[in-house]
């Protein structure tokens, strides 16, 4: 499940270790980015012109591809496979001398298609990370109606914002997982 | 998976395809006349509870799968427990009922197969609930960045985000039983 090239040009994530610390960074930025963000009032359309809603909505849309997944190019392989590329960043061109070299960060073979071992692994961790995520919606849902019940304006605040860190759970949770457990990946020799 | 249903005193066989898909569209045809009634009398306030007290009902008579009873066996592959309180009065009035466990684990166990089909269905329910949040999110967002072009939406976007968070809701327990329910084929023809 985990790509053969790194997102990242200057480390590898073969390891799992590394793999667990760059998780724990994804999810600190995330949730540190929501923090600004509520503390900021971005959510708020009153208090802003509304553009300051683009900035989360960046995040959420951009942020889970550095996990990858949901697409190419990420530490895990995407999910869904790739089947058109309209502009492949490997290096096609035959090269005079030697095999054509791939770029740096680019996509190799193995990494476009899931084989069937990694197919049932998908599927097993979407499994564990449906449930787990239903029981986070639960209590974002909770959060807002205590939210409400307390003060409209709390509610009005949060609930874009537990709607955004829900959307978010749905796009990083997975990945997260499969980066948290899949174990040291063998480099070839 | 099981067979039947037993609902208003009728035994109901879920053995064809058709009849277990006219359930599922059933079933989520309550949930949208529910919220559309919810909206149309409240406003969603005070009344959002009901829609996850209707999935809950539907999961544990009908669909299955995160709570025993109903249709699809239950995900974690444990035996339903057994409670010596009577069943609930509306579950006595609607003259529905949960099937005693056998003494062999094939009714509640799921074997290797149903254990791939349950994970793949939670797959296609995660990517089926992760794209559908993006649409109502950007429509959303745009209510709020610009609110001159979704001025046709009769809705405040506090209402909205509280509706969609309760759409989730209804999502997320009944989405990949009725995926299961959907695709499984006819059972005679499996047999």
């Amino acid at each position: 499940m985990i790509a053969d090239s790194s997102p990242f040009p200057w480390f590898s994530t073969a390891r799992r270790r590394t793999r667990r610390m760059v998780v724990a960074a994804y999810w600190l930025v995330a949730l540190g980015t929501f923090g600004v963000c509520q503390w900021a009032e971005f959510f708020r359309l009153e208090r802003h012109s509304g553009a300051g809603l683009l900035f989360p909505l960046q995040v959420v849309v951009f942020l889970p591809a550095i996990l990858g997944g949901v697409r190419a190019g990420g530490m895990v392989k995407p999910f869904n496979g790739v089947h058109w590329v309209p502009l492949p960043d490997r290096d096609y061109t035959q090269t005079l001398f030697g095999p054509p070299r791939p770029l740096l960060g680019s996509m190799t073979a193995s990494d476009l298609e899931l084989d069937e071992r990694e197919r049932q692994d998908r599927n097993r961790v979407h499994f564990v990370a449906y449930t787990s995520a239903r029981w986070m919606a639960l209590v974002l849902l909770a959060l807002q109606c205590v939210a409400g019940i307390a003060s409209r304006t709390w509610m009005i605040n949060f609930g874009a914002a537990a709607f955004f860190l829900l959307v978010l759970i749905l796009w990083s949770l997975p990945q997260t997982l499969i980066l948290w457990n899949e174990p040291d990946v063998e480099q070839p020799r | 998976m099981n067979a039947e249903v037993v609902f208003l005193r009728r035994r109901i066989s879920m053995a064809r395809q058709t009849r277990r898909r006219t359930l599922v569209v059933a079933i989520y045809t309550v949930f949208a006349l529910i919220m559309a009634i919810a909206w149309a009398t409240t406003q969603w306030r005070g009344t959002g509870a009901y829609l996850i007290w209707a999935a809950i009902f539907a999961c544990r008579y009908f669909l299955g799968g995160y709570y025993a009873g109903g249709l699809v066996k239950p995900f974690n592959n444990k035996a339903p427990k057994e409670h010596q309180m009577l069943p609930p009065l509306l579950a006595l009035k609607l003259r529905v009922y949960q099937p005693v466990p056998a003494g062999d684990d094939g009714t509640y166990r799921n074997d290797e197969r149903e254990l791939h089909q349950r994970d793949h269905a939670h797959y296609l329910a995660f990517q089926a609930v992760g794209v559908a949040v993006c649409v109502p999110m950007f429509i959303a967002s745009m209510r709020l960045i610009r609110p001159s072009l979704m001025s046709w939406i009769p809705m405040s976007p506090d209402a909205m985000y509280y509706g969609l968070t309760l759409v989730a809701m209804i999502l997320f327990p009944t989405l990949p039983q009725a995926i299961l329910l959907w695709t499984e084929p006819d059972m005679e023809e499996q047999n």
